[in-house]
């Protein structure tokens, strides 16, 4: 008995002296935290809460906030400028976020195969991601200049007339499209290590099979990168919200010729920082958010029926 | 022929594809110089009495010496472009400006002239106004939380809005106390500086709106080389035959509108029109004659195929370089400021200036000025010596200081400095155009939202010359959206 208890102390004494070691590394951990958590709260989450208050304020930063209930919202949809970078963002993400996608995805078979120089064809295909915005935005609106640029020099060695791009109010959609598809390095990675996971038995039994190599892809590979795809599409769909930089430098912040190219954000930094209607931009910022939410929520409500997670009969 | 211009046009894209190359290259070899070798691209030599190194950013011994020599606050060189530093005895001043390149060395002279005068300190900032804005955002959120600087360069034009959300510093007493009346400067000036009689800012330079044109065009195209388009009728016909298109590529333009200071404010006042009552405090930019102006505005981009204009607008490179002065329009709406440019980047152009052509129905020509001040933001401790510098900058001496200093064009809202032999030997032929055109000059209606209705006016402008809808109504439009502003801010005009 008394053996029992002795041990019973021990094993009480150790669970406290365990319990203790955890309390210490538990303040030990939250310290190291705490400077992440203080920029959580204080650099992210009171800027949030506080826009959902102003989004129905006036407020101009000059002077305090004034309640104004729904108004801002209301002016919203009575403005057309709005609506114009409504529909210019919807347009650009129907048309980026498919040719992104197909193209990352493509790169990323190419470099999946067994060629020389691999680690260079990779380094090249990821390097526009590492360099600033402002500086390839430049550059390409020299590439896509209507008149010197390479772009239309070249389309004229085939016999096409070049169109204005950045220039012209169809064709300066398009453009962005073209630029956003040389830095889809970051997603081509993604795809990449979704590639290297795919099981090599189920290529040896489609061997086995005879089937093709097109064969293959749509029937292996591609089913198995479903999930990696769907976290793309989710991804891009956010980013496409806040489309911002290269729009930005390209049109002087205005978006121009004609709005084309005046996208949801773009609007949204005009009202904050511009004309300092902070008020209207911060309603704009909550209505991106649940636009957003909303397609992000659609896409994960049809997800069941593409995409696949491995494991056979789960699939619906 | 079909054949010989395509390959024409083969060649000629080719060529400039390798022009292009080898200057993107040169760029690069330059850039590489300027980073190994950074006294070649320090910049403009010394100006006047202040040495240019600080103001270029660049900390040579000679310049601190030079100003210790002279006896007075020492200017001490620090490596940010932009930043003048002087110390004084009397407390120290911190300035927030936009000014860069050329305009470092005539804001070094006026900075060391009065901290030499006053023993005041000048510590002086870079703070870019971002382009497509008008006030620098990092300005107005350290005027909201409560941190400003002393002193601060401001668009006059938003003067009025921002005094209005009381964020300056109310100087009328001031002025009053140091005899400074409306009378000091040209009307425009003070009116702009001023919001409901009480004065905010110390005006600075100004610019008045002209007509240049380039005489060799003009020759080649069979027009008279001395006389410029005296009407819009004359503007219009010379501009067909000063145009030069090959399929749809422009090699020249004769006129753009919307190029340089072509703004709906230029035409509106132009053809009579009036953007604001000041008796109803609403603004009427769908006032008929303004709705003929932005008609015949709009009607350039119909006319001239818009599609092509732009391309061939955005064939210059954003903002890189002024197409009058490269030879690629003939004819432009810009400010006295482009005489010094021409002097500088193109010294041989041969060209004249004129009043702006005199619109349909009209007696009387127009144009209107801008220009900028010096306020001292709300919130600001020693408001007597943030004050005495704003004072200083605005005053004669200060504006001859700078003037003289100055290789930009700078023209003065001081009356008195306007008296001073100096302009008409810098400006020559400029200066009797600008004299004429100044007592006459509009100004942008000085209202709480005058950043709001400018920014409107420029969005409106690109709308109609691509015939989005009529001109009458997103002018209209533009009416109801200010006018709404207007009404919340409790606005009734500065006579009510």
């Amino acid at each position: 008995m008394a053996t029992v208890t002795s041990v019973g102390a021990g094993a009480a004494q150790g669970t406290r002296r365990a319990a203790r070691r955890r309390r210490r590394s538990l303040v030990v951990g939250l310290a190291f935290c705490l400077p992440w958590i203080i920029g959580l709260l204080g650099l992210h989450l009171v800027p949030v809460v506080l826009s959902l208050y102003y989004s129905f304020t006036d407020y101009d930063i000059l002077q305090p906030p004034k309640w104004v209930g729904f108004d801002n919202y209301l002016s919203l949809f009575r403005d057309s400028v709005f609506w114009g970078a409504v529909e210019n963002t919807v347009i650009y993400a129907l048309m980026a976020i498919p040719a992104g996608v197909v193209f990352a995805f493509g790169l990323a078979l190419l470099l999946n195969t067994k060629i020389r120089g691999l680690a260079i064809w990779r380094t090249i295909y990821f390097l526009p991601n590492v360099l600033p915005t402002v500086a390839v935005s430049i550059v390409w609106l020299w590439v896509f200049n209507p008149l010197y640029g390479p772009v239309n020099w070249f389309l004229d060695l085939l016999g096409l007339p070049g169109p204005g791009w950045f220039a012209d109010e169809h064709w300066g959609k398009p453009g962005l499209v073209l630029l956003s598809l040389w830095s889809v390095g970051q997603t081509m990675v993604i795809y990449l290590a979704g590639l290297q996971d795919v099981p090599q038995e189920l290529y040896d039994a489609a061997d086995v099979d005879g089937a093709s190599v097109w064969r293959k892809t749509f029937s292996v590979t591609l089913p198995m990168l479903t999930p990696v795809i769907f976290f793309n599409l989710v991804l891009s769909l956010i980013g496409v919200f806040s489309y911002f930089d290269a729009p930005f430098v390209i049109t002087d912040g205005l978006g121009n010729p004609a709005h084309s190219m005046l996208f949801y954000a773009m609007y949204l930094y005009r009202n904050a920082f511009n004309l300092f209607h902070m008020g209207l931009a911060s309603s704009m910022a909550w209505l991106q958010f649940l636009i957003t939410l909303l397609v992000a929520l659609l896409i994960f409500g049809t997800s069941g029926r593409w995409v696949y997670y491995g494991g056979g009969d789960e699939k619906k | 022929m079909l054949h010989g211009n395509e390959r024409g046009e083969h060649v000629l894209s080719r060529r400039a594809l390798l022009a292009s190359l080898g200057t993107a290259g040169a760029m690069a070899l330059l850039a590489a110089c300027g980073s190994s070798r950074p006294a070649i691209t320090s910049g403009a030599p010394a100006v006047g009495a202040a040495s240019s190194s600080a103001a270029a950013g660049q900390a040579t011994p000679d310049a601190a010496a030079t100003a210790k020599a002279a006896g007075y606050a020492t200017a001490v060189p620090t490596p940010t472009v932009g930043q003048i530093k002087t110390t004084g005895a009397k407390g120290t001043i911190q300035y927030w400006h936009n000014h860069s390149g050329i305009e470092l060395p005539p804001l070094q002279a006026n900075i060391q002239e009065f901290s030499k005068s006053t023993d005041i300190g000048i510590e002086a900032t870079y703070v870019p106004v971002p382009p497509g804005t008008q006030a620098s955002e990092k300005l107005i959120a350290a005027i909201a939380g409560g941190t400003p600087p002393d002193a601060a360069r401001f668009d006059r034009f938003i003067v009025g809005s921002f005094a209005f959300k009381g964020s300056l510093t109310d100087v009328t007493a001031k002025a009053a106390q140091d005899g400074i009346s409306s009378k000091d400067y040209y009307n425009f000036a003070w009116q702009e500086a001023s919001l409901n009689g009480k004065l905010y800012a110390i005006p600075t330079s100004t610019d008045v709106r002209i007509l240049y044109w380039n005489k060799d065009h003009f020759k080649d195209a069979g027009l008279d080389t001395e006389k410029a388009p005296a009407t819009i009728q004359e503007l219009d016909d010379a501009v067909a035959k000063l145009t030069k298109k090959d399929g749809n590529r422009y090699a020249r333009i004769g006129f753009i509108p919307w190029l340089g200071q072509g703004w709906l404010y230029t035409y509106g006042w132009l053809w009579g029109g009036s953007f604001y009552d000041d008796k109803t405090g609403q603004v009427t930019t769908s006032d008929p004659k303004i709705v003929d102006a932005a008609n015949w505005y709009g009607g350039y981009g119909k006319k001239y195929a818009i599609g092509d204009v732009d391309a061939f607008q955005a064939s210059f490179g954003s903002n890189a370089q002024d197409p009058f002065l490269v030879g690629l329009v003939s004819m432009e709406v810009s400010t006295n400021g482009t005489v010094n440019n021409i002097k500088q980047y193109k010294p041989d152009m041969n060209y004249g200036l004129a009043v702006l052509p005199m619109a349909p129905n009209q007696t009387q020509t127009s144009t209107w000025s801008g220009g900028w001040s010096n306020v001292v933001p709300n919130g600001v401790k020693n408001v007597d010596t943030a004050w005495s510098f704003i004072k200083y900058m605005g005053s004669s001496q200060g504006q001859l200081t700078w003037a003289k200093n100055s290789k930009g064009a700078f023209l003065p809202t001081s009356i008195e400095a306007g008296k001073d032999p100096f302009f008409p030997q810098a400006n020559g032929a400029a200066w009797d155009l600008v004299q004429k055109l100044l007592p006459i000059s509009h100004w942008r209606p000085v209202i709480p939202e005058g950043n709001e209705l400018w920014n409107d006016l420029a969005d409106a402008g690109d709308q109609i010359r691509h015939q989005k809808s009529d001109a009458k109504t997103i002018l209209s439009g533009i009416d109801g959206k200010v006018n709404d502003l207007l009404k919340k801010d409790n606005w009734k005009g500065s006579g009510g």
